[in-house]
């Protein structure tokens, strides 16, 4: 077997470089803000000079990087560069697999005829895929999927190294362990051996290995022998759910299908609710005994997961189709699916609560969200912001040489004020967008109570309103 | 009772309101402010209790009381600094209660005080840190002499009034009211302009009717100045741990919390003048602090003395029997008549005692200690035993540590050996009862670092951006307090562009875009953190300061627990117990003692006989002469780099040197730049001279510059005639730093006592000035001389059982100045066989196996000392038979195992290293499962070889941080060959100026502050220590490559006499690999 290895090496980090190359002057860290709390996407190679690796903390790396630019991840432009490697390897063959983010597996052994050597197959390849993508390709061709990613690491950049098919195991063994996926301990426990290279390791005894680190080790060793036989596994089409039913006995009654459907429409709602996920379009396919077939798709709107609205959509084709005979097959499909928050559902909280209980539970609260935003995002949860008082209207008013109102001009009218009741300041948030308030509660003419408050910052008096 | 309404500000007729501002007031209104809290309502008040006082006394307010929460901590500050102003100064609290309201005590009697400390001792009992909670059981046991007043808004009436529970409410005042009495129970009144204040006023004021009560204005001061309100607000925040954005209701909606005048506050309850006059009422019956605050009456327990005898008669009989035995010939007697009478005139001879029982025990109990600091002047606590130093011999004057116009009382310090001091402090506790005995407190205040940290939190700063701060803490608040962008800062304007770059420079060149943050944040940040600096954060415990009382000490001062299991704390500091008289015994751990004891006992377990050091005659010109050649590490003081520098320069030759020697590296000297002036004239370069002839006799011994701390005294005394007491102020005074109007004073003094002793005022001012930059950062003598003790007998025990002192060093680390393996490898050059880890022969720590000294399992890295004893214990049973005997027996994991592996602690049996590494799977498999069950033979299991000298070295060095065998540049020797290093043996040959290429491991990197940037570093290689010079603006060049363990340095060999120094051009990092 032959298999290929397209490698975009730091992909996101060769992106953000080319959009600004003012990054290119420090270690650069990609995956957010340095004070984030998510972790770290990918970084440049003097980053990793530094200790950072991704999947690490964003706060762990800007401890031990100070001076690294730390940039959000644009993982849709990621994914999109990723997508013209797949496609440009798809041109080749169809057995391509995704194993991360700029990094491409794909079976070549079909291609030995058409071209004349592995090096003319590696040419093409690179050429196609560098242009394609406009970023630096390395490309690794090897026995196995272990060697040929290898390969491909050890290619310079926008070049390709081809291990001859005899040549695994020489092109393995002089390669430090860290190549093999170990779990941290294992290296640890491998290098304290003295265990520091694949052949080394490709020297111990297999059982012995096996026995020492446990059953996964077998495959690990087998990886480092140049002997692992996993194969490339094509990547899975866009997910769909289907369902279908042959009937032994053809039906020709409506009812009958009615309730097959909405059996079927059931379980896809059961099976889309617990994965979490949405339908935007359901199609009904239907085969009569004849062998003619029905086919009509349509829209889900909303995108849902409640069996009940698959059922009366799938009922509802199923009612438009002009079915001559007995049906012998019915299929549902519910495509393509979607995440399940983009149709979130607003929740009301502290339904009956009483004031103080809502006081009391309105630290946990901000707690809660905080913790929601801070692992979810920011649109995780949206606080319904229905509940502002009315803003404060400006209004004039008169005062005596004392400052205290004298009388006020609301709606056009001047109403005076026969008492003062009470007056407060209030003096908060300083630290952001002060507010500085002198209130009053007034008694006018009219027997009304009013609020009134001095902006102190503006010099403008305005009216406090509350709800009705 | 003449009590106001609650009708509205204005009215149509003229209201009350326009009245105040109309200037219908009292002609001089009165008003004593009897709720105010200090900076020791720890992380809830702003001012420090002497800047309270100031703004009373700028206000015209005759009585102030302070009332911290829960606490009595700024109690004595207070008193002492109101009762300067001119100032009644009353105490009382802010009581928290069980259900966390409020109460506020002030105190009206001396029992009164008594039962404050004591509800303070009671509602702190049982709490966690900073907490409180009074039980109102306790509360109702102990109100005589107490005035109570409902309290702020948190307090239990206010609280039910505004919840609108009003009878409850009556029910609560008309129990207060029985428990302190109808007259001792006052219902409180605040106006701070927040929402519902006039609402909350009415109901107070009628309930106040209804139950027959007196109402009374307060302030409820939390900061003098409306602008000190965002210092309040960020001080709240880190009480609780949040952000100013998220802390909501913690906050104060206004800055109406300050200091006011009685015209303010008369205008505030213009329509209640009875509260007024009220808390006049009230301040007229409450007693003054000082009348109750213990001044110098502190009542020590009764020391052990004979049946029948008083103190003084007891210990003059200890003295004088003692001093028949330690003076054959002419014994000090007037001397000791004069300590006598000054002790008996200041009633100390009970605390002599005290300290001598102490000192007693722990020689009875083997546990070695001495006295340090002044009190090695007095011949009293050399007789009693208590300092190891003679006076008489030395020299030493008294007054230094006791003298009757000193204010304060004295402290006796004794260094105790460290791994048993416990035993002492227990000691104190059982003698005199746990309700007796008590440590000091300190007050852990913000710092620049702490500062800028804190307020970058409550700020909301990203925490990776909080340490960031934090680090350039001391920048930052420099660039706060000076230059531009402190001006930017003063007119509150917002921070322009080239101050907001600066900032960023300071944290390191960032850009402001990378951290996306506006310049407002970092204004705030610089504006408030210098303003925190100073203000206690949280409580402490003194180092060793304990606290004895006759009476239960809880009546005296309040009590609280410490963090520290079994430990209480009072809630005065040192300067607060000075402040009233108190004294404190300090019980100070010193490792070296315990060092020197185990040294000790090692001697004789080996010789079979103990050697007595307290008879060494101190004069072995064997010892000095090692000292000469610089071979001091692990010698008490005389280690360090600086002094290794000195010593071959110095060449101490006597006890004298040495007290001499240890006093010369320290601030007050090096600051004076004495010491060369010193080691000039010693060496016979620089003729002795003297300011004035009348300096002759006091700086006669120390060849006409001062050094020790008694020689201001002495200078003082003989040249502008101060009597001692006076010239012990002046050394007190120099000593501090904020005591300039102090220091003013006494120049004046000063200046015209030398005039009169026919002084040129020109020459006193040249005097003043040296005594001045001289300050007080220096040793007196009497300390010295009880240090000198412990570095002569460290280095005759170096000197004489080398094997015995450097396994003692090793048993007490961390100590000292150097890092194990220095230590190790100075044994190792002092011919002592130095023995590796090993299962089967080591115990916990260092041991001596015969003529060897055999390294401990604590060395062992991830072992652990539970893990070490386990290995101890298993192998008092039977030694072990395989790895799967000792996996099974000790029960250690893999971690604690592979250590042992590598640090060679199975070496002896023959195995490699490696080999037992993978045989350990199967071995801790094994040891799991049951012992009777038989090991299958392993199979097909690989073989590895041994390690090569330098891996073992590697892992040795890696686990254990030393290595028996060989020294640490063996890692890195060959790169040294190669570079063409010159081995520390061979420097001395060199000449001064050539150039020289050094190399080896880092000892110690030092950058002093007093050496403007210069750092020194210590490499060390086979031969010895090689010291290095680094200039700032190398060591910026090379900041990163000093941080490597492995250093080679070009330079310039540098030579002053012996001593020599390479002065670095150039450093360049080695990098060691295992093979």
């Amino acid at each position: 077997m032959r298999m290929v290895c397209l490698l975009i090496l730091h992909l996101p980090v060769q992106m953000e470089q080319r959009r600004d190359p003012v990054l290119a002057e420090a270690p650069l860290v990609i995956g957010g803000r340095r004070w984030d709390a998510g972790a770290v996407l990918d970084c440049s190679i003097e980053a990793t000079a530094a200790g950072i690796e991704p999947g690490m903390r964003l706060s762990q790396a800007e401890a031990l990087c100070p001076d690294a630019r730390f940039v959000p991840a644009d993982e849709e432009a990621y994914n999109a560069v990723h997508d013209i490697l797949v496609d440009a390897a798809k041109r080749f063959t169809p057995i391509v697999e995704t194993k991360s983010l700029g990094l491409v597996l794909a079976e070549v052994s079909g291609l030995k005829r058409r071209f004349d050597d592995e090096a003319g197959l590696a040419r093409q390849l690179a050429q196609e895929t560098t242009d394609s993508s406009g970023l630096d390709v390395c490309l690794g061709l090897g026995g196995t999927r272990f060697v040929a990613e290898q390969a491909a690491h050890a290619a310079q950049s926008g070049e390709a190294c081809i291990v001859p098919p005899d040549g695994d195991r020489a092109f393995l063994f002089p390669l430090d362990i860290s190549a093999l996926p170990l779990d941290p301990e294992m290296e640890r426990r491998l290098r304290s051996l003295g265990v520091r290279t694949l052949g080394a390791l490709a020297n111990l005894p297999r059982l012995a290995v096996i026995r020492q680190f446990g059953s996964q080790a077998g495959a690990l060793y087998d990886m480092a022998c140049g002997e692992d036989d996993q194969p490339v596994q094509a990547d899975a089409p866009p997910l769909q759910l289907f369902r279908s039913h042959t009937f032994v006995d053809p039906v020709s009654d409506r009812m009958s299908l009615l309730a097959h459907v909405k059996f079927m429409t059931d379980d896809l709602g059961r099976q889309l609710s617990t994965r979490g996920y949405q339908a935007e379009g359901m199609r009904v396919k239907v085969e009569e005994i004849c062998g003619e077939t029905h086919t009509l798709g349509k829209s889900v709107k909303p995108p849902s997961s409640n069996a009940e609205q698959l059922f009366r959509l799938g009922a509802r084709m199923l009612g438009s189709m002009t079915i001559g005979g007995p049906v012998t097959d019915l299929s549902i499909i519910v495509y393509p699916l979607r995440p399940f928050h983009l149709g979130a559902t607003q929740l009301t909280l502290f339904d009956g609560a009483s004031p103080e209980e809502v006081s009391t539970f309105s630290r946990a609260l901000r707690e809660t969200l905080r913790r929601l935003w801070e692992r979810f995002g920011e649109l995780s949860v949206v606080v319904a912001s229905l509940i502002i008082p009315p803003k404060p209207s400006p209004i004039q008013v008169t005062t005596d040489r004392y400052g205290l109102p004298r009388a006020i001009v609301w709606r056009e009218h001047i109403r005076e004020v026969r008492c003062v009741y009470e007056l407060w300041r209030e003096r908060r948030r300083w630290w952001s967008q002060p507010i500085e308030r002198d209130y009053f509660r007034l008694g006018l003419e009219d027997g009304q109570m009013r609020v009134v408050f001095r902006d102190v910052r503006t010099d403008r008096w305005l009216l406090e309103r509350r709800h009705l | 009772m003449v009590i106001g309404t609650s009708a509205p500000l204005s009215s149509q007729e003229p209201g009350r309101h326009r009245e105040q501002v109309e200037g219908r007031r009292s002609p001089v209104p009165s008003y004593a402010e009897l709720h105010a809290h200090s900076s020791h309502s720890l992380l809830d008040g702003v001012p420090a209790p002497e800047a309270l006082v100031a703004r009373a006394a700028d206000l015209k307010i005759p009585v102030l009381a302070l009332t911290d929460h829960d606490a009595l901590y700024g109690a004595v500050r207070f008193a002492k600094a109101a009762q300067e102003a001119g100032i009644k100064p009353l105490l009382g609290a802010e009581m928290t209660l069980e259900d966390d309201s409020h109460l506020t005590l002030l105190i009206e009697t001396a029992e009164g005080y008594a039962n404050l400390c004591r509800l303070i001792t009671l509602a702190r009992r049982d709490q966690e840190k900073d907490a409180a909670k009074l039980r109102k059981c306790d509360l109702a046991a102990c109100t005589e002499g107490l005035i109570a007043l409902s309290g702020c808004r948190r307090g239990e009436i206010p609280r039910l009034l505004i919840a609108g529970k009003r009878e409850q409410a009556m029910g609560v005042a008309q129990a207060c009211a029985r428990i302190f009495g109808p007259d001792h129970f006052f219902i409180e009144l605040q106006r701070h302009f927040r929402r519902g204040d006039n609402r909350l006023m009415a109901r107070l004021v009628t309930l106040a009717d209804r139950v027959g009560l007196d109402v009374v204005a307060t302030g409820d001061v939390h900061y003098l100045h409306p602008h000190q309100r965002e210092v309040h607000d960020v001080l709240r925040c880190i009480r609780h741990h949040t952000a100013l954005g998220d802390a909501g209701d913690l906050l104060r909606p206004n800055d109406e919390y300050v200091l006011r005048s009685p015209r303010e506050m008369a205008d505030l309850f213009d329509d209640i003048p009875i509260a007024l006059e009220n808390s006049l009422r009230i301040a007229e019956r409450c007693a003054p602090a000082f009348q109750y605050l213990p001044a110098g009456t502190q009542v020590l327990p009764q020391a052990p003395v004979n049946e029948g005898d008083a103190s003084g008669f007891h210990l003059r009989w200890l003295c004088e029997r003692e001093l028949s035995r330690r003076y054959k010939v002419d014994p000090p007697v007037d001397l000791l008549e004069r300590e006598l009478s000054v002790i008996q005139q200041l009633g100390l001879a009970n605390y002599f005692l005290i300290v001598w029982d102490i000192v007693r025990f722990a020689r009875q109990t083997g546990i070695r200690c001495q006295g340090r600091g002044s009190a090695a002047n007095s011949l009293v606590a050399y007789l009693l035993g208590i300092s190891p130093i003679d006076p008489v011999a030395c020299d030493l004057v008294f007054e230094r540590f006791l003298s009757p116009e000193r204010g304060s009382p004295p402290d006796i310090d004794i260094d105790v050996a460290a791994d048993r001091r416990e035993e002492v402090i227990q000691y104190v506790y059982q003698r005199y009862g746990r309700e007796h005995a008590a440590m000091a407190c300190t007050f852990v205040t913000f710092r620049a670092r702490s500062a800028v940290r804190d307020v970058a939190r409550a700020l909301g700063f990203p925490p990776s951006m909080v340490e960031r701060l934090a680090g350039a803490g001391l920048e930052l608040l420099d660039l706060a307090c000076s230059g531009p962008v402190a001006e930017e800062l003063d007119t509150q304007a917002t921070l322009s562009a080239e101050a907001f770059q600066e900032i960023l420079e300071t944290l390191g060149g960032e850009r402001a875009v990378d951290w996306g943050l506006s310049r407002k944040p970092f204004q705030h940040l610089l504006r408030l953190a210098p303003q925190l600096l100073g203000i206690p954060r949280h409580l402490g415990i003194h180092n060793g300061g304990m606290v004895i009382s006759g009476p239960p000490l809880c009546e005296v001062v309040p009590l609280e627990p410490a963090t520290m299991e079994d430990r209480v704390v009072i809630q005065w500091d040192k300067d607060s117990l000075d402040g009233v008289g108190m004294v404190k015994i300090d019980l100070l751990g010193l490792r070296m003692l315990s060092a020197i004891e185990n040294a000790v006992a090692i001697i004789e377990g080996q010789a079979g006989e103990r050697p007595d050091l307290t008879t060494l005659t101190r004069d072995d010109p064997e010892v000095y002469e090692m000292l000469c050649q610089g071979k001091t590490i692990g010698v008490f003081q005389v280690e360090s780099r600086a002094q290794a520098n000195l010593i071959p320069r110095f060449k101490p030759r006597s006890f004298d040197d040495l007290i001499v020697q240890i006093s010369l590296i320290r601030p007050g000297p090096l600051q004076a730049q004495m010491v060369h002036p010193y080691l000039r004239r010693r060496e016979g370069c620089e003729p002795i001279s003297y300011l004035h002839p009348l300096l002759e006799d006091a700086l006669q011994e120390t060849l006409g510059v001062i050094i020790f701390q008694e020689q201001v005294l002495k200078v003082a005394r003989d040249l502008a005639d101060f009597t001692p007491g006076e010239a012990e102020l002046l050394r007190r005074a120099l000593s501090h730093k904020r005591a300039r109007r102090k220091i003013t004073g006494f120049k004046e003094r000063f200046l015209e006592g030398a005039i009169g002793r026919g002084v040129d005022r020109e020459t006193a001012r040249q005097v003043f000035e040296k005594l001045q930059a001289f300050g007080g950062y220096s040793f007196p003598k009497s300390h010295a001389a009880a240090f000198a003790v412990l570095t002569y007998q460290s280095a005759w025990l170096r000197r004489y059982h080398p094997l015995a002192f450097f396994t003692a060093l090793l048993r007490h680390q961390p100590m000292g100045f150097y890092p194990p393996h220095v230590i190790v490898s100075e044994a190792r050059r002092c011919g002592v066989e130095v023995r590796p880890v090993d299962v089967e022969s080591s115990d916990m720590k260092a041991t001596v196996e015969g003529e060897a000294l055999r390294l401990g399992l604590a060395v062992v890295s991830g072992l652990g000392e539970t893990g070490g004893q386990s290995v101890v214990e298993a192998r008092q049973i039977d030694s072990f038979r395989s790895l799967a005997d000792f996996c099974r027996r000790t029960k250690l994991g893999r971690r604690a195992v592979e250590g042992l592996i590598w640090a060679g602690a199975f070496d002896a049996w023959g195995m490699p290293r490696r080999q037992l590494l993978w045989e350990l799977k199967m071995a801790l498999e094994a040891a799991e499962g049951s012992p009777k069950l038989p090991i299958p033979p392993p199979r097909g299991r690989p073989r590895f070889a041994f390690l090569s000298p330098r891996g073992r070295l590697w892992t040795e060095v890696v686990h254990t941080g030393v290595s028996a065998r060989e020294h640490l540049t063996s890692l890195v020797s060959d790169r040294l060959d190669e570079m063409g290093v010159t081995p520390s043996g061979e420097l001395p040959e060199l000449k001064n100026g050539q150039k020289v290429w050094v190399g080896g491991v880092i000892v110690s990197r030092q950058r002093p502050p007093t050496a403007k940037g210069v750092a020194f570093l210590a490499l060390e290689d086979e031969g010895g220590i090689i010291n290095v010079v680094i200039r700032p603006k190398v060591y910026e060049e090379n900041r990163r490559a000093v941080q490597s363990p492995f250093l080679v340095v070009e330079g310039t060999l540098q030579r002053r006499g012996k001593a020599i120094s390479v002065l670095a051009r150039r450093v360049i990092p080695l990098r060691a690999e295992p093979e």
